[in-house]
This record gives C-alpha cells, structure tokens and sequence, in this order.
C-alpha cells in the first residue's frame, strides 16, 4: 500500500515539475548604464558613474552628470517593501506583512541596493506614463522605495508642469508629493526644455 | 603556471597572487598567456585575466572576473593597468561592463574604467550580495 502510495505521489510530483518546466521563464530585463568613466570601491561599497551618464531601464531612463550607487552590507540590507493594499474604507493603504517587494528595485541592479545619487541635470523620463522630472539633484532610497528630487524641480506631466520646492515620488504607491508646489497647466506658455 | 620574476625572460602562463597578508589568504589572482618584462620594471601581461575573491567563512568564491588582451602590471604597486579595451564581469553573470582603460589597485581595493564605460546589469556590484 505503501508503495502504491509513493508511486502516486511520485507521478504527481513528476507532472508537476513537467508543468513547471513547460512554462518558459520570462527573460529578465536589463538595465543599462553608459558613461565616460567609472570608479568601483569594493571596500566602501560605491560604484560611481561620471560625464553624460545614461540610464536605460525596463522603468524608467535617467539622464545625469554623476551617478553614485551605494550598496548595502548583506546583514545590514534594508527589508524591500511590499505591496500595500488598501483598508477597508478605500482610503489610505497597509503593508502587507509578508511577500514579494511591491517593485523591481530601481534602475534593475538588484536587491542589494542602499541608495542611488544622481547629480547635475538630473533628468528622469517614465516610460509608462512619459512624465518627464528634471532638477539638480536626486536622491533614491531603496528601503523607502522613494525618490526625492531637488534643486529646482520640475515635474513635466499630461496636464502641465509641477514646479515645487521638493518632489517626491513613491515606487510603491506610484503617488507623487511637492512641497510648496505649482502647477502650471497648459493655458500658460511651457518652459523651455532644460536638455 | 609559473610565478614571474623580474628580470626573467618571456614567461607562459604566469599567475599573480595577491594576499590578504593579516588573514593570510588570497584576495586577487592576475594570470596571463604571457608575461614579457619592461625596462621600467613593469611587466606587459597578455591574455590578462584577474579574479577577485570574496569568503563566506573559510569558503573562498570568485566574484570579479576581469579581462584584457592585454595590461602592465607593477610589482612595486601592485597595479595593472591598460589603455586598451577591457571588461569586466561578476562571477554570477549578474552584471556585465565594458570599457576603454583601465586601473585595478589591490590594496586598497580600486577598480577605475577611463573611457566609454558600459554596464549591463540584473544584479548589482556589491561583494556582499
């Protein structure tokens, strides 16, 4: 009995893992980054980027003087947020206690990222909405999933241009914040185009 | 594989060791096809290749790999160098990047690409993924 058990649970386990394999993996998408120069700090734990680097992700392009990426230590790596649902009422979400991160982690380059400088005409293209950031500086954080942008930053949308003092854009929840922010919307002439 | 020597001749498949001399174990290998000494005490190493190792506990792993046709090597700063192309690759195969010029420093650990830089990437550079 025992036996016919163990051939049963083999056969499925068999049919299973034929099924897994009939299902072809999806090929991982690249991200990739051109530059004049780079320097690599093994010890530090920073890869810097510099002149005219160029940024093509599945996400998003990113256009920028200096590129400094900061990794994490193995024991010291930030948990990645997950997805939030929303609560009851529809209004504000919760994290999910357990699951995969909400979103590939920025710019692809893995998960063992701790934050991500670019500086000097910094400029940001989404590519599933085609919104456009510009300003000086930029600062993403891979714990929070969140990215500040700074030193006069203007954000380029379908329904005018975000002018504020800081924007903040949330990967997790796609929300994006200003402070001390103007719209200017498309009845009033658009400035002209930083690059 | 032999261990060059300045001053020696044209060496084959030569190998440098570098090592972490507190902890007593290799951090680097440089080897090459060929080892053809320079009169400024540098040695012109063809077919380069350079690993870099990382540990987790005594286990040693390999975690850059890089290569050139061709680079110097100083004994005295333990630095190879080129101006020609080079590349670079983690062991993972999680990264990939290509360049023009290049200078790797031991100690401490310092990789610089000069010119057209280029990384494709799905993982990233970190030694302690």
């Amino acid at each position: 009995m025992n036996n016919v058990i163990k051939h049963w649970v083999l056969l499925g386990m068999m049919t299973m893992s034929a099924g897994v394999a009939a299902v072809k993996p999806k090929a991982p998408e690249k991200t990739v980054i051109s530059a004049e120069n780079f320097t690599f700090n093994p010890q530090k734990n920073i890869a810097v980027y510099q002149g005219d680097v160029v940024v093509i992700d599945a996400q998003m392009d990113l256009l920028c003087d200096k590129l400094t990426i900061h990794f994490s230590d193995k024991e010291k790596a930030p948990k990645k947020p997950v997805l939030p649902t929303p609560n009851k009422s529809g209004v504000g979400t919760k994290p999910i206690e357990s699951g995969k991160p909400a979103v590939v982690p920025m710019v692809g380059l893995g998960g063992n990222i701790d934050r991500i400088l670019a500086e000097g005409d910094v400029e940001i293209i989404n590519k599933k909405d085609k919104t456009r950031a510009v300003g000086g500086h930029a600062l993403y954080t891979a714990a929070t999933e969140i990215l500040v942008l700074t030193i006069n930053p203007k954000l380029y949308t379908k329904q005018g241009v975000l002018i504020g003092k800081v924007i903040e854009y949330n990967r997790i929840t796609g929300s994006l914040s200003a402070k001390q922010a103007v719209l200017e919307n498309d009845g009033k002439p658009k400035p002209p185009s930083d690059k | 594989m032999a261990q060059v020597i300045p001053g020696q001749g044209v060496q084959k498949r030569i190998k440098f060791p570098e090592y972490d001399r507190t902890k007593g174990r290799i951090t680097s290998l440089l080897t090459g096809d060929q080892a053809i000494p320079q009169k400024n005490g540098t040695v012109l190493v063809k077919g380069a290749r350079l690993e870099t190792y990382k540990y987790d506990g005594v286990q040693r792993k390999v975690d850059l790999i890089m290569e050139a046709p061709a680079c110097l090597f100083e004994f005295r700063t333990r630095v190879a160098s080129s101006s020609g192309p080079m590349r670079v690759y983690r062991a993972d195969g999680g990264a990939v990047l290509e360049g023009r010029g290049f200078s790797w420093q031991q100690n401490p650990s310092l990789l610089v690409i000069s010119n057209n830089v280029r990384t494709m990437t799905k993982q990233g550079f970190s030694l302690n993924e």
